[in-house]
């Protein structure tokens, strides 16, 4: 079954054209890293999956529902984690407390947060390794615990699809592989579909199933190794391209740009 | 302390005191988390625009300030939603805006009014039986609203589009905590005035978070706090024989930079 649909997908903003046509499906319990250049259109695309923008031309489907009605009729399908965790650093609320407004929505409006509710918010805390930082204060844990805890908030609901927006980017260089893995296993325990944006193609394609190349068009969609062996992450990125494999490739790649940089 | 209460005028004073920093010290807890400290300011101007439209057009200035302070509130929010501006600048226009519109409506009605001192500076010993029954209904009404919706606004405090995202309606809350900071602006200018009552707002709550890590406990320190400047500032107004508004809002910020030494020598 496909959880994410979108064809023929154009996003205008501010009247430059920020994606162009893009076409791309996920099925359910698969990984989709897609990766490109800042600029390229990466978080235009996760917000107009969201329903936060309106595309000009195409259409997106979750599970078959454009994503106002998911959002509205099936509170909780998509968990989203953003690139900045939150924006108060001394925002009065423990880790416990951020993951139970998860649920809010599901819980509803005049309905009080129930025991229930905090234990499991407790347990999926504890599924992302966080349930000892429980009640700290969500401005005293370091960036990769504070990305944990959002995971943690996007699964209190069960959602079917997990969205992350250069999740890794408050996260030290040593946590991030961790982080990575963390999402892997969410994905295999939870038979859950994720769709992480990045810049970062060192490692999210090692960690994905598929991976697509945005820089205003979907440049590739198919599996990491074959992306990482074509041209087409050049073509994306316009200059030289610098990376790291794990497993059975090289270590590390570097491949000359030729001709000038546009 | 005992024969001051037995005069009504202090009854009414206190009771309008106690009720006023209540739901002053709540709101206040939301309007530090959302960081909108400016909009006390931006919409208790904008009251006074509906004061002066009261006087004006020869109607009671506290039925045409609310629906004038409401007005700008949702305009406020709109320009936000909408709009390509910020919501401080959107603040920021129709601040100095409605003072002028006021100014001019006072001027064109030729009649010198000693009531509008009242409004701008407030005085909470002269509070009338009709003033106390509006400050009590409206602080009912808008306790019992915060109350209902307390974790959904939390939520939109914390990270309002995260809170869309998963599945709770943030923007019309967001209207909805407008409507609410405008009501109670408009009932509490009778207190503290048209030119302090945004200290009302704001104080309460810093101090309050001077104090504490954790909403559970920083929403009832604030409202403590409300209590202690209104009621502290009630009494030695009337103890020295000085202005109500401004010995309230000063002890607050007496209140509050104790709570700032306290916070910082302990670390």
């Amino acid at each position: 079954m496909k959880v994410l649909e979108i064809s023929n997908l154009t996003v205008v903003r501010g009247g430059t054209m920020i994606l162009d046509n893009i076409n791309l499906e996920l099925e359910e319990g698969q990984s989709l890293a897609v990766i490109g250049p800042n600029g390229g259109g990466k978080t235009t695309l996760v917000k107009t999956i969201l329903g936060l923008l309106q595309p000009q031309t195409g259409s997106i489907r979750i599970m078959g529902l454009p994503p106002e009605s998911v959002i509205r009729k099936r509170p909780g399908t998509i968990g989203y984690v953003a690139q900045r965790a939150f924006y108060d650093p001394d925002f009065p609320v423990s880790a416990l407390d951020v993951v139970v407004m998860g649920k809010y929505g599901k819980i509803g409006l005049l309905r009080p947060v129930g025991r229930k509710d905090r234990e499991e918010a407790l347990s999926c805390l504890e599924t992302v390794g966080m349930a000892d930082f429980a009640l700290r204060p969500i401005g005293q844990l370091s960036g990769g615990q504070q990305q944990r805890a959002m995971i943690a908030r996007s699964l209190i609901t069960h959602p079917r699809m997990l969205i992350l927006d250069e999740p890794t980017s408050g996260v030290d260089a040593g946590s991030q592989e961790n982080f990575y893995r963390l999402l892997r296993d969410l994905q295999s325990s939870l038979s859950l579909s994720i769709i992480q944006v990045s810049h970062d193609i060192a490692l999210v394609p090692s960690y994905s199933d598929q991976v697509a190349c945005l820089n205003k068009q979907l440049f590739l969609h198919g599996k990491p190794d074959d992306v990482m062996r074509s041209d087409i992450l050049k073509q994306a990125y316009g200059c030289q391209v610098e990376f790291l494999f794990h497993g059975t490739m090289p270590h590390r790649t570097v491949e000359e740009h030729r001709g000038h940089h546009d | 302390m005992i024969e001051l209460l037995s005069y009504q005028f202090m009854q009414r004073a206190l009771a309008a005191g106690i009720i006023i920093s209540l739901v002053c010290g709540i709101l206040s807890f939301f309007v530090v988390l959302r960081r909108l400290s400016f909009i006390g300011v931006g919409l208790s101007h904008a009251a006074f625009g509906g004061v002066a439209l009261g006087f004006f057009l020869g109607v009671e200035p506290t039925w045409t300030a609310i629906g004038f302070c409401v007005a700008i509130a949702l305009l406020i929010g709109m320009i936000k939603h909408k709009g390509k501006i910020q919501e401080d600048t959107a603040i920021g226009i129709f601040f100095a805006a409605n003072m002028a519109f006021g100014i001019m409506l006072i001027g064109l009605s030729h009649r010198y009014n000693v009531d509008l001192f009242g409004y701008l500076f407030g005085n909470i010993l002269a509070i009338t039986a009709y003033d106390l029954k509006m400050i009590t209904a409206v602080g009912s009404l808008v306790l019992v609203i915060t109350a209902l919706f307390f974790k959904e606004l939390l939520f939109c405090s914390f990270d309002e589009e995260m809170a869309g995202i998963c599945s709770v309606p943030a923007v019309p809350l967001n209207y909805l905590f407008m409507v609410l900071l405008s009501l109670v602006i408009v009932v509490s200018i009778k207190v503290v005035g048209i030119v302090l009552v945004s200290a009302l707002l704001v104080i309460p709550a810093a101090a309050g978070r001077q104090f504490s890590s954790n909403y559970r406990a920083m929403l009832p320190v604030s409202v403590l706090v409300g209590l202690l400047s209104t009621l502290g500032g009630l009494f030695l107004s009337y103890r020295f024989d000085l202005p109500s508004g401004s010995t309230i809002v000063l002890l607050a910020t007496l209140i509050f930079g104790l709570s700032f030494l306290w916070e910082h020598t302990r670390k």
